[in-house]
């Protein structure tokens, strides 16, 4: 190779990377902004006393926030319909981070007969869509007595992503050699403790993943509200909204849009803070 | 302190019998190795010792106490492994005092003097506020130590704790592991693969192969008195040399072992009587590098002719072909020879052995 042909070959090398991480970005930034309009023009209208030729605010004003500080008839109230999201999405994670951290800890650890079985039936459990399934949810419910109460939807909602949050935190499980928990039994420690010393702390990301997850899970949850709760008491902020869009007596888009605003800003709140450990998760699980 | 005592231990995995019917006696203060390649069982007794494992049959005892169903952290003992184990989330200092925080009514000041004081003997103590991953493998071996040596164990374990370092640094923390036990006097059991470490370290070496004890003794007895020719085999680099379909004659009262009607070694009139619960047929001749001199003729010996020479600086390894086999034998740098030369190769007769190839035990 003469030292011209190198240089070009640097060149290209260089200068490669350069043009295609360019090209990526263009075509992400085209791709992704209908969605990033859609969100920028939902804030910007949940402000503004209109818009002229669709896109163009026309004044600032905090009416369309009313329903913060207003009854809206038909609605509510926000806030202790917030309250219950809260209680909805808190108690989902809880719920299943509960249950997958240790059923999780024992698919990856204890070997029985049948393992591999199991595992595949949990992800084709995953896989059923839950609508087949709302007729016998539904006599379960009225059996356990648990129709119109938030706790029924908490469990059925845990229960429907256990299996997926088994699997997740299953591999990073995995990833955790042996030694360290025999380190752990002869550092004089018992099986739980290990467990939760040693164990747990090393998951810790998977546990945020899941953890963020299944608060949206349970935010984000409408079938099940819609279909088994039916006092406004007990409503979450995806039936209120969903009222709130849907009712014949609405075409103040002004509102619509500031408590479309008010449902997703927590979920980017959180999703701000949990960035770090998503990325993670996407990496493949724990850095020694 | 603590003594150890294997009694027919046996651990089966399923069908795989890992562990078969060992027993050995371990003195206080003793250090042993369980030396073998990878897959003999070595490490699974170490774990069965640690009470990792559960015997499938067979007791340990320490102290005379059996042992079978106390859980690790009842055992008093302490343990390095292969990959250190370390706890990735915790500091140096968290790992160091992470046993000690099992202790009971032991303070906060104690803890820290005890880690710090430990940190200072492995000279780590610089390192108390890292993070395991910020270290290099030879400081996260100290801290593993450290960790080991946390409650004053009676016993400590060591899982091939120098085969994730270096050559340069294994050879050194081969000698501060030897001091530090010294030093300590703590009754302590070594796995490895590498024959050198063994012989570098132990008291006493036991050799595994397919899940059996071969032989246990000092390195000495092990090196010079093999009982089998897989230890002899084992031990040694260069390895022992072998040679088969070997016979025992004996010519005007002296005796030779001979191939194909070549005289290769005179046997010393003291190991005849051996023969007496030995075939004198069909056996395997084995010499050690070292323990042969090559001459260019000679009427007893084995005549063979030079294949390849490898200088290693102090001395050179002279790779002879004879009986479609090849002999490597170290020979002195400043010795001349060439390729292809025909030579002759003269055995130490009272440093040869010679192994029954049915029962593959050494006759002597």
């Amino acid at each position: 190779m003469t030292k011209g042909e190198y240089y070009k070959i640097g060149f290209l090398q260089r200068n490669s990377s350069k043009i295609f991480n360019v090209t990526v970005y263009a075509l992400l930034i085209v791709l992704s902004s209908p969605i990033v309009l859609a969100y920028a023009w939902l804030f910007l209208r949940s402000f503004s006393t209109g818009m002229a030729h669709g896109f163009i605010p026309t004044g600032l004003t905090f009416s369309n926030w009313r329903f913060m500080w207003e009854q809206i008839s038909g609605l509510p109230n926000v806030w202790h319909v917030t309250f219950n999201t809260f209680i909805l999405g808190g108690s989902v994670a809880g719920v299943v981070l509960l249950v997958s951290s240790m059923s999780g800890f024992a698919l990856s650890r204890f070997a029985f007969k049948g393992q591999g079985k199991l595992l595949l039936l949990l992800l084709m459990l995953h896989a059923f869509p839950t609508v087949s399934l709302m007729v016998a949810i539904f006599y379960i419910l009225r059996m356990t007595h648990l129709l119109n109460s938030l706790l029924g939807v908490i469990l059925l909602r845990a229960s429907m992503d256990i299996p997926w949050a088994t699997w997740i935190i299953k591999g990073f499980y995995d990833g955790i050699p042996r030694e360290i928990e025999w380190a752990g039994a002869i550092d004089g420690y018992s099986r739980i403790s290990i467990w939760r010393k040693v164990l747990l702390p090393m998951v810790k990301p998977g546990l945020i993943v899941i953890a963020v997850f299944e608060f949206l899970s349970g935010w984000s949850e409408f079938i099940f509200i819609t279909t088994f709760i039916f006092s406004n008491k007990w409503w979450t902020l995806s039936q209120y909204t969903y009222t709130a869009l849907g009712g014949y007596r609405f075409a103040d888009y002004g509102l619509l849009t500031a408590i479309s605003v008010w449902y997703i800003l927590p979920v980017t709140i959180l999703f701000i803070f949990a960035n770090k450990y998503m990325t993670q998760m996407s990496l493949g699980g724990i850095k020694g | 302190m603590a003594t150890i005592k294997l009694e027919n231990l046996t651990k089966k995995f399923n069908k795989v019998i890992a562990v078969n019917n060992v027993s050995l006696t371990i003195k206080d203060g003793e250090f042993i190795i369980l030396l073998g390649p990878s897959g003999c069982g070595k490490t699974t007794t170490l774990l069965t010792i640690a009470g990792i494992y559960r015997p499938t049959g067979g007791a340990i005892y320490m102290n005379d106490t059996i042992m079978n169903d106390i859980p690790p952290r009842y055992r008093k003992i302490g343990m390095v492994f292969q990959n250190y184990a370390l706890y990735p989330h915790m500091t140096v200092f968290e790992n160091i005092a992470f046993p000690l925080r099992t202790v009971k009514d032991i303070s906060k000041t104690d803890i820290k003097t005890k880690v710090e004081e430990l940190a200072d003997k492995m000279r780590i103590a610089s390192l108390l506020e890292r993070k395991p991953s910020e270290l290099s493998g030879g400081q996260q071996q100290r801290v593993a130590i450290a960790r080991a040596l946390a409650k004053e164990p009676q016993i400590l374990l060591f899982d091939e704790p120098l085969s994730n370092l270096d050559a340069k640094l294994r050879i050194i923390m081969r000698g501060e592991l030897k001091r530090l036990q010294e030093t300590l006097g703590i009754t302590t059991v070594y796995v490895t693969h590498d024959q050198s470490e063994a012989m570098a370290l132990a008291d006493r070496v036991a050799v595994f192969n397919h899940g059996i004890l071969q032989q246990i003794g000092s390195p000495e007895d092990i090196y010079y008195s093999p009982r089998n020719i897989f230890v002899a085999g084992f031990l040694g680099s260069p390895s022992m040399n072998f040679l088969s379909g070997t016979r025992l004659i004996k010519n005007e009262g002296t005796a030779y072992i001979e191939k194909e009607g070549k005289k290769l070694v005179e046997v010393p009139s003291k190991n005849l009587d051996k023969f007496e619960n030995a075939p004198s047929e069909d056996l395997i001749l084995g010499f050690r590098p070292e323990d042969c001199k090559i001459v260019p003729n000679d009427e007893i010996g084995i005549p063979g002719k030079i294949y390849l020479l490898e200088h290693l600086g102090r001395e050179v390894v002279v790779n002879i072909e004879a009986f479609g086999n090849i002999f490597k034998v170290i020979a002195d740098p400043e010795s001349r020879f060439e390729k292809e030369q025909r030579v002759v190769l003269k055995l130490k007769p009272d440093r040869v052995h010679l192994f029954d190839s049915k029962t593959e035990a050494a006759v002597f």
